[in-house]
């Protein structure tokens, strides 16, 4: 170890000021902060400081979304198997899952990250973490089948448009990685929408590379009768618990409820996860289908008769509470407006799926579009705690 | 007694806090004065090269504000002037004297005499006897001017920043002179409120009833500043004073002998002193006695003053004139491989993110290390969660980082105490705690002129 920090150390003085490779600092940086920790020591006179620096913070998150990663990866190979017919023992499941997934995680983490180089050593600063993150996110949002140059243009759009033309990580207010997704949603439609989705098959060299199926969110979308619409569901092989522990076709991390939860418990007890925007998706969007429960009858849309726990378990509504919404940057970052802006976030999310026909899944379109509204949520709750305070000014 | 419920506050677990021990520590031949060490000052030297001092013998003042006089708080031979950087006055070294002689400031007072004095005698008397500096005027927390008259002045008795001397450690031993410093200062202003922490019974009934409220929290709970937010009704007393136990002591020092106090208890502590205590010792002792009482050789950084707000100090110099306790941490320079991935049982956090969180027991051997890299701020909103005055630090920031002051003091810049903590918490390692303390020198600045 003392070999390898020696060689790190001795690297140091040509990445400084003056040195040779000077405009290549945070790439050094990055490497050297990433191998051993810092030996900077407090400058200003609070003389120590916390253990929790952004590398960890951020190491938490990615912990938290193993269970998905992992599950997304054996479920994108147990689906393709079903498919084509072929052997459900575990091992092949997973290498055909690996094969699907791993190289979209690659494109996606290695794309990103030379645009998010190339702007720190132009823009000269440290390379942020919170990259790492939003690397992964954005596969885990994705279908099996998309063609990797997708995930390239996707990845690519989402951190250059998403976050570097505003000043990069920190400054932010969109979402990077559903930015990303935004993107190929709009511009390729046929690969990801919501109401059809594609699972990879292993006839490669046969006609089709892929089939495409109804998801939950079709069926209960295009049933007839209000009454039936959870009936429709499960005949059509959507169970709840099927659909809660996620064995359903779908993009590769968001199916599992049950290991997003496992995500959400690490997220909540390392604080790193804001309980209150969870709680605030959660309940905006128990009230708003509860609401639509009250209000539908058997003229109105099918949709909006399904109850609130059929809601929770489908499509990508856990996922997005747990991992989109709490993305500290693009949320508000006072305690209050995190309530607020989870509640509009389940409330609108729920709306988009059960009233707009043009897009069957709504969680991606409200957290961005409530990403746009955190700056004025923390304003008007900033504004009214402001006027509670005896002032103090000059 | 009304009950202050002070919140998001937090108790940094450092180790090396001192045990109630008192040693007197022994006289030194020389004596070190470090005027640079006081904040928003701009020091003027009185004395020159080889002059004689007495104790009370004015050393330095300020170039703007005359009215400040530093006295000397020994009797001898100046030896020699140190100067720095810029002709910055790094310390005025001063040898001791066989026979020391301390010069009648004025009379001296009787508990009961103190009683009669009027607020114009209190107030020359504090500016003649070199303790006019132990008020802080807030929002600036600077020296008030000599002309000042105080809306409300705010003292506590406990210091909760690790490691400072506790009360149980000082009050007894002083009580005569504790409640001498308060018909004093009770004579500065109509309004004077003594802040006791919840968590530290009183035993002593005449200090007890002095008390009018009971501070709950951890630091920086008794902090007069937050006692001030918490207690104001209007923004009228935004201006008011803070002074704390020990000074206050001081100042009963000062009015029963009138002579100039020189003695004063000190803790020393922190990770790297052996046998953490308390000291009764001279201002201007050299901090050299601490060589043998460290454990180890270890590189190390001397904090006089709580590790979260104190000033890094050097072996050579003094304990200043509001040093009241001295803590020594290791200089962290070691690089520990794959740091961020490791479970962390020895990492002390304010989040839950290593599993130190599961320890509510241990002390922490903290040492200066920043523990991570400078990055953007990803808004996790943790230095909220350690704001006493309900205030949002990270959007004050980003308003500096624009400077914009207005927006800034709208959202409550001028409340806020830097207690450090801001800065201890953020994951982004941003000082938030010195970009606060900068636009207030730049606020005070421009009030100035």
């Amino acid at each position: 170890m003392k070999f390898l920090k020696d060689i790190v150390n001795s690297q140091e003085k040509l990445f400084h000021k003056g040195g040779k490779l000077e405009r290549l600092y945070p790439l050094y940086e990055a490497g050297a902060s990433f191998l051993f920790s810092t030996k900077e020591t407090a400058q200003s006179n609070v003389h120590i400081r916390d253990a929790l620096d952004t590398k960890r913070y951020m190491s938490v998150v990615i912990l938290a979304l193993l269970p998905c990663i992992f599950f997304g990866i054996y479920n994108a190979g147990l689906q393709s198997h079903i498919a084509g017919g072929q052997s459900l023992a575990l091992i092949d499941v997973i290498l055909t899952g690996l094969k699907l997934s791993l190289p979209i995680i690659l494109v996606s983490y290695t794309v990103g990250g030379l645009w998010e180089v190339l702007f720190a050593l132009v823009r000269k600063h440290e390379i942020n973490e919170g990259f790492l993150v939003t690397g992964i996110l954005f596969p885990l949002t994705l279908p099996p089948t998309i063609p990797l140059w997708q995930v390239a243009i996707g990845i690519s759009f989402g951190v250059i448009v998403g976050k570097e033309v505003f000043g990069g990580s920190g400054r932010n207010f969109l979402n990077p990685a559903l930015t990303a997704r935004a993107f190929l949603f709009f511009t390729y439609p046929a690969f990801i929408s919501g109401d059809s989705v594609w699972t990879a098959t292993a006839m490669w060299d046969k006609l089709a590379d892929g089939y495409s199926g109804a998801t939950a969110l079709s069926i209960a979308a295009a049933t007839r009768i209000p009454q039936e619409v959870t009936q429709a569901l499960v005949s059509s092989g959507f169970t709840w618990d099927k659909l809660f522990w996620g064995v359903v076709p779908g993009s590769l991390g968001e199916t599992s409820v049950a290991c997003v939860l496992a995500g959400a418990a690490l997220l909540l007890i390392t604080k790193v996860g804001s309980w209150r925007t969870m709680f605030g998706c959660l309940a905006g969007a128990v009230s708003i289908s509860w609401l639509c429960n009250v209000f539908s009858t058997s003229e109105t849309l099918p949709f909006l008769a399904l109850p609130p726990e059929w809601h929770l378990v489908m499509g990508s509504f856990a996922f997005a509470a747990v991992f989109m919404a709490t993305d500290p940057v693009s949320s508000p970052t006072l305690e209050t407006s995190k309530l607020i802006y989870g509640f509009l976030i389940g409330g609108m999310g729920i709306i988009i799926r059960c009233i707009n026909p043009a897009y069957p899944e709504g969680w991606m379109l409200s957290i961005l579009l409530l990403n746009v509204f955190a700056p004025t949520i923390d304003y008007y709750v900033l504004a009214a705690r402001t006027k509670k305070r005896i002032p103090n000014v000059i | 007694m009304k009950l202050i419920q002070v919140k998001n506050t937090y108790n940094v677990r450092l180790k090396g806090k001192p045990t109630t021990e008192l040693e007197y520590l022994d006289e030194s031949n020389e004596y070190i004065i470090n005027p640079e060490r006081i904040d928003n000052f701009k020091p003027k030297l009185l004395v020159k090269l080889g002059d004689t001092v007495k104790i009370g013998t004015p050393l330095y003042t300020d170039k703007k504000q005359l009215h400040l006089k530093f006295l000397s708080p020994v009797s001898g031979t100046i030896k020699a002037i140190d100067l720095g950087h810029r002709r910055v006055i790094d310390r005025i070294i001063i040898e001791k004297d066989e026979n020391e002689e301390a010069l009648n400031l004025f009379p001296s007072y009787s508990s009961k005499e103190l009683n009669q004095l009027d607020t114009a005698t209190v107030r020359s008397h504090l500016l003649s006897g070199g303790l006019w500096g132990v008020f802080n005027e807030y929002p600036f927390r600077n020296i008030p001017k000599s002309d000042t008259i105080p809306p409300a002045i705010y003292i506590t008795m406990e210091y909760d920043e690790p490691h400072f001397p506790t009360s149980t450690v000082f009050i007894k031993k002083y009580k005569k002179e504790f409640l001498a410093g308060l018909s004093v200062i009770r004579k500065m202003s109509d309004h004077v409120f003594i802040g006791s922490s919840a968590d530290v019974e009183i035993e002593d009934p005449d200090i007890k009833k002095e008390i009018t409220h009971a501070i709950q929290g951890d630091y920086p709970a008794n902090d007069p500043g937050i006692f001030l937010y918490y207690n104001k009704s209007a923004s009228s007393e935004n201006k008011s004073w803070g002074i704390r136990s020990l000074d206050v002591i001081r100042v009963g020092q000062l009015f029963l002998n009138g002579q100039y106090p020189t003695s004063r208890i000190v803790s020393i502590g922190g990770p790297m002193v052996e046998a953490p205590k308390h000291l009764v010792v001279r201002e201007g002792t050299p901090l050299s006695f601490l060589n043998d009482r460290l454990i180890n050789s270890d590189p190390y950084r001397i904090v006089c003053g709580g590790v979260l707000r104190g000033q890094k100090v050097g072996i050579n110099d003094g304990i200043g004139f509001n040093d009241f306790s001295i803590n020594v941490i290791r200089e962290g320079q070691e690089q520990e491989m794959l740091s961020f991935f490791r479970p962390g049982f020895d990492k002390p956090t304010f989040s839950n993110t290593y599993l130190s969180a599961l320890d509510f027991e241990s002390d922490w051997a903290l040492t200066s290390s920043i523990n991570g890299g400078y990055r953007a701020c990803i808004s996790c909103g943790l230095c909220a969660k350690v704001c006493p005055v309900e205030s949002a630090p990270q959007m004050i920031m980003k308003s500096l980082k624009e400077n914009d002051l207005e927006t800034a003091v709208e959202y409550g810049l001028l409340d806020i105490v830097e207690s450090g903590l801001y800065t201890y918490v953020c994951p982004s390692k941003i000082e938030l705690d010195r970009t606060f303390l900068n636009a207030k020198k730049e606020l005070l600045k421009g009030l100035a002129e």
